[in-house]
């Protein structure tokens, strides 16, 4: 009891509107399934996305000095891809904010048991994209995108307008600004992830 | 006059918690690691030092972090120019010394960490240091009762999650702090230098402070040398973490307080000696390794310079941080794993 007091005391309680947010990942207008493989409009090839993990930080307005908050969405888990934010963030990031990355290890969403930060170096995983490619004369190639790194001239955070509270990814979006057949594994901050995080931003952008 | 202040580092933590307190000197620079967001207690430093001592936190239950890291080499290996992991494995760095990690920046040779309580999931993950997996380790301790309690009295939460464990494991290490040794005595008014080790104060002032920055003997930034690759390891440097050719030869400046405990020297233990090290900046510094300012290229130093040099560098033992009973193996730790 003393301790919730001793909460409350430190974190005034604020009127904040809450804000209801869909992240939920598509191939073009169809709910995207994890292990089918999906035709793309610009090549033969067919994808199939077998994991699909991605942060979102919802930014506080500049004048307020509270934390932002962070989502983990996952492709496999429905319950994810619902999120309510309590504060009247209006900027949404794709991935893991500098200030955050900077601050030491975090709970929740931000656990890295969530397999969502890279061990050898510091660094949150943005995005785990991971699947496979099918020619139309049925060759096959898996891919690999560990999509992070939050420092110059390297920085993959992306933002995001959120004047619609449906953020739903459209992934074949993704597939026409990369090519999994030579380009299939990124996994480690550089050039390509900066690329490639770019790519991935198109997927919330380009059409709703 | 005893300068001292005695800064409640847990000042901001949640009312019931325990207070921690440690003597910090006057003359060193603010801390860098920001205890608002992990406020020390003495559950979770000695929670944290269980787990440091712990060699379940290996794969095969055989190493801890303390294997690499001993307190009495002022927690890096010596003996071994490099690490040795699981299975006897050679790593390819030198283990550092650890101590006042609060100031520091950059963890690793190569400034591959940027923030302590990350650094640890390094060598948990790395196949030749642990070689285990955070899921592993956590699963390892949440089906030990006694380590359930102490998570509980340590973070009000029973479950060893992976952020509570990390912060544990950096609440012990922010408390190795060496501010001990005859040079802080010197800083306090409380010893004079001998004549050879004013000189050496002198000289380290005009050729090694830049990097090596009083009062902590580091400015904690990246910088070469001059030391060209060996030829086995070929280690890039910073290089290996960004890939640009700019960032070869560099490594973090390592701190230079205790040095007759954390021998051998360099990123790959190439020099077991402070001479060797000495007659490196004085003749070795090679211009293909692109020194950084102010290392344009060899010293040229004479023999007795580089005497008083070392003379200075000894009055930044520790003595007392290495024997330093609290940093020590932790005999509770037998009771765990009865
Ligand atoms: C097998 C030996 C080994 C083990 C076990 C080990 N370390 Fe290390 N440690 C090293 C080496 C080698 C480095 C330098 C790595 C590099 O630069 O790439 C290092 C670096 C560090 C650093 C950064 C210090 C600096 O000044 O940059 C910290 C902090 C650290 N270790 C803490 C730990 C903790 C905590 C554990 C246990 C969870 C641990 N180590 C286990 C060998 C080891
Ligand atoms: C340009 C910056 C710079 C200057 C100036 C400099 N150093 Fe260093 N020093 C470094 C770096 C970087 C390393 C680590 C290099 C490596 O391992 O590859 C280092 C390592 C050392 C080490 C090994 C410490 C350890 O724990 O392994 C010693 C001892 C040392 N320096 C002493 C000196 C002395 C004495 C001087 C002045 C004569 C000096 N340094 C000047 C950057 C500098």
């Amino acid at each position: 009891m003393k301790q919730l007091l001793a909460l409350l005391l430190l974190f005034p309680a604020t009127n904040h509107a809450q804000q209801r947010f869909s992240f939920q990942p598509r191939w073009n207008q169809t709910v995207l399934k994890a292990g089918s493989y999906y035709p793309a409009a610009h090549t033969t090839d067919s994808f199939r996305i077998d994991v699909l993990r991605f942060y979102i930080s919802v930014l506080q307005p500049n004048n307020s000095n509270e934390d932002p908050e962070h989502v983990l969405i996952d492709l496999s888990e429905p319950g994810s891809q619902e999120y309510t934010s309590h504060n009247n963030g209006k900027h949404l990031l794709l991935g893991v904010d500098s200030l955050t990355q900077m601050s030491g290890a975090g709970g929740g969403a931000l656990d890295p048991i969530h397999g969502m930060y890279w061990t050898w170096q510091s660094g949150y995983i943005h995005l785990k994209l991971e699947g496979t490619v099918r020619s139309a004369d049925g060759r096959f190639k898996p891919f690999s995108y560990h999509i992070g790194g939050f420092e110059t001239p390297y920085n993959t955070l992306q933002t995001l307008n959120n004047d619609s509270s449906s953020l739903n990814p459209d992934l074949a979006v993704f597939f026409a600004h990369t090519d999994p057949w030579t380009q299939g594994d990124v996994m480690s901050p550089g050039l390509k992830a900066v690329t490639i995080a770019q790519a991935w931003k198109a997927c919330f952008v380009s059409k709703r | 006059m005893q300068r001292l202040i005695v800064v409640f580092l847990g000042l901001f933590a949640i009312a019931s918690y325990p207070i921690y307190d440690i003597v910090i000197p006057t003359y060193f620079p603010a801390l860098h690691y920001n205890l608002k967001r992990n406020p020390l207690n003495e559950e979770a430093v000695q929670l944290g030092r269980l787990l440091f001592y712990d060699p379940m936190l290996s794969a095969d239950s055989s190493t801890s972090c303390a294997s690499c890291h001993s307190s009495y080499n002022s927690f890096a290996h010596t003996d071994h120019k490099l690490s040795h992991g699981i299975k006897d494995q050679v790593g390819t760095r030198n283990a550092p010394a650890l101590f006042n990690l609060g100031w520091q920046t950059i963890f690793m040779w190569d400034g591959a960490h940027r923030n302590l309580d990350m650094q640890a999931l390094a060598p948990i993950n790395h196949p030749r240091e642990l070689g285990f997996s955070l899921a592993g380790v956590l699963g390892i301790l949440q089906g030990n009762l006694n380590y359930r309690g102490r998570f509980y009295r340590a973070f009000g939460d029973s479950n060893a999650t992976g952020e509570h464990m990390l912060k544990a494991l950096a609440q012990f290490q922010l408390t190795l702090i060496s501010a001990g040794s005859k040079y802080d005595r010197f800083r306090q008014g409380n010893a004079s230098f001998t004549e050879q080790e004013a000189k050496g104060y002198g000289l380290f002032q005009r050729h090694c402070n830049a990097c090596h920055k009083e009062p902590l003997f580091s400015n904690y930034q990246l910088a070469s040398n001059g030391l060209l690759p060996d030829t086995v390891l070929n280690d890039p440097g910073r290089m290996g973490i960004t890939g640009r050719e700019e960032d070869r030869y560099l490594f973090k400046t390592p701190s230079l307080r205790n040095l007759s405990y954390t021998f051998p020297y360099m990123h790959d233990g190439r020099f077991s000696k402070l001479a060797a090290v000495l007659n490196h900046y004085s003749t070795g510094i090679s211009p293909e390794a692109r020194p950084s300012l102010p290392l344009k290229g060899p010293l040229n130093l004479s023999g007795s310079e580089k005497a008083e040099l070392i003379s200075f560098l000894l009055t930044l033992n520790d003595s007392a941080f290495v024997f330093n009973k609290t940093h020590a193996y932790p005999m509770e730790l037998r009771q765990i794993w009865k």
